[in-house]
């Protein structure tokens, strides 16, 4: 409870102050037809404000071309899911590159990858995706929409106790939707959801046969940093 | 469940509340108001006790002490004669060929002499002199200092008063460039063209400066009168000075921006200025 009261305080000084950097200068509020100002100084002309505008630094607009790095929470079902359930791990971690044509919405493309791993007395299981994604990216600023579809390769060896040991290649695909808010100092906040469907053609090892399938939802989120 | 989902919406809230607002796009350009220029243009008369002569000598005197303003070259050769100033200067072009331009300032034919600083210039000289001459191109030169600029008009100034030239310097009592209102600033600034009068710029160290004016800005009236023309502002400062007023409340309208969320809007403020009126003795 206190973290929450804590977190609700904190949001409130966060969305006054963003009111507050928004609020017009006193010298700017005063509307035409009102009493003439008797202080000329304390109304700056606009083609002062247009100079210091043009001359200021131009401030680096943050385009669409990042590095995101997160965690990956992987629901598995099909014929490999029951195959991996012993392998319950918690590194999961996502990470890549999306980058849309242009700051406004427009055409995204990136490469990203997923990685799985796990160490246990039993032996180790590591999961690995790479793939990229085609799609499109909404500029709803200061949030992005990304929505495309992501195909690449999945590499998956589990090195288990006897004979449970196999080794996998395949190809992975499958729709993605992700949400990148703006945070400032050329960083953001990302959370993507993803259904991929994955077919190993390559499986060798002690699986039986047809076990060559795996289907992912994948929940990630975590940090993303311009380029 | 209840009190995850509580804090689900808090992070939330948390996160938008500490996001970036975008900044506001720049106002949109409008060239239908005074261009600023980035010369500063001095308010002086150039007043002197000097004659003729001295101010013959005071130019030959200033041999090396400025510059043709646009080439940068310094004036290799300086004279006066019966019929007004002549500068030249020389140099030499790839292949060693030697060329010379040069400039005449006929002192019957002066309209105005002003003088200017660059302080933006990257040249050594930031200091100036433009000489109007009646049907043609002003002579711009260019001086190392204040002292060389104001003795170069000075001289300019005696000479052209002792030739009779149709001299038309700045209004000494306000000093600034005045203009009528165009139908596009009268329906921009939502005044009657008819209503006012609208500053070019304004010269340095001048009353109108000294009472707050700026360029762009828009005189609505002067001690109450509505004015149409720069004249009649000049004649309303003339009747005051010469009623003994040392101020004078003229009312206008400065042109400034209003931020609103993400954007600029024009806006015109209501202003009263207190021009000040120098008399004989200071106050009446």
């Amino acid at each position: 409870m206190t973290f929450a009261v804590t977190v609700a305080l904190f949001a409130a000084v966060c969305l006054s102050a963003g009111a507050q950097a928004q609020t017009p200068a006193p010298n700017q509020v005063q509307a035409p037809g009102a009493a003439p100002v008797t202080d000329p100084a304390s109304v700056k002309p606009a083609w002062q404000i247009e100079k210091e505008i043009s001359s200021a630094p131009a401030t680096p607009v943050p385009g669409f071309n990042v590095f995101f790095v997160g965690y990956n929470f992987p629901q598995y079902s099909g014929s490999l899911a029951d195959e991996l359930a012993p392998w319950k791990s918690w590194l999961n971690f996502s990470f890549g590159m999306d980058s849309s044509m242009t700051i406004k919405s427009s055409l995204l493309n990136g490469v990203g990858g997923d990685l799985t791993l796990n160490f246990n007395d039993d032996g180790s299981h590591m999961l690995m995706n790479s793939m990229a994604i085609f799609g499109y990216s909404f500029n709803l600023n200061p949030l992005r929409l990304n929505l495309g579809a992501r195909l690449g390769l999945s590499i998956l060896d589990v090195t288990g106790p006897g004979a449970v040991s196999y080794t996998g290649l395949g190809y992975i695909l499958g729709p993605e939707a992700s949400v990148y808010l703006y945070l400032g100092s050329n960083t953001w906040l990302w959370a993507r959801g993803r259904y991929s469907y994955a077919q190993y053609a390559m499986l060798t090892g002690s699986v039986p046969s047809g076990d060559d399938q795996l289907s992912t939802v994948s929940v990630q989120a975590g940090l993303a940093f311009d380029l | 469940m209840k009190k995850a989902s509580l804090l689900i919406g808090l992070s939330a809230l948390f996160v938008l509340g500490c996001a970036t607002p975008p900044p506001p796009a720049p106002p949109p350009v409008s060239d239908i108001w005074p261009k600023i220029y980035e010369d500063e243009t001095y308010l002086t008369g150039f007043e002197s006790t000097w004659t003729e002569d001295e101010a013959v000598g005071a130019i030959r005197n200033l041999q090396n002490s400025f510059v043709e303003h646009n080439a940068n070259l310094p004036i290799t050769e300086l004279n006066v004669d019966a019929f007004g100033a002549r500068a030249r200067w020389s140099w030499v072009e790839v292949g060693a060929i030697q060329k010379s331009a040069g400039f005449i300032i006929p002192f019957d034919q002066v309209t105005s002499v002003l003088l200017e600083s660059y302080p933006a210039s990257d040249k050594a000289f930031k200091w100036g002199i433009n000489v109007y001459i009646s049907g043609g191109n002003p002579v711009v030169l260019r001086m190392p200092n204040r002292d060389a600029a104001e003795r170069f008009g000075k001289a300019v100034i005696v000479l052209a008063k002792a030739r009779k030239s149709p001299l038309s310097m700045p209004n000494m009592r306000f000093g600034a460039a005045v203009g009528s209102l165009t139908v596009d600033q009268s329906r921009a600034a939502g005044v009657l063209q008819s209503a006012g009068v609208i500053i070019s710029w304004i010269f340095r160290e001048s009353p109108a400066e000294k009472a707050g004016f700026s360029a762009q800005d828009i005189i609505t009236s002067v001690a109450g009168k509505t004015i149409q023309k720069g004249q009649e502002l000049f004649d309303l400062i003339e009747v005051a000075a010469a009623a003994g007023a040392t101020e004078l409340k003229i009312d206008g309208l400065r042109r400034t921006y209003r931020r609103e969320g993400d954007k600029y809007v024009e806006v015109f403020i209501p202003i009263r200025f207190s021009l000040p009126i120098a008399q004989p003795g200071g106050t009446k």
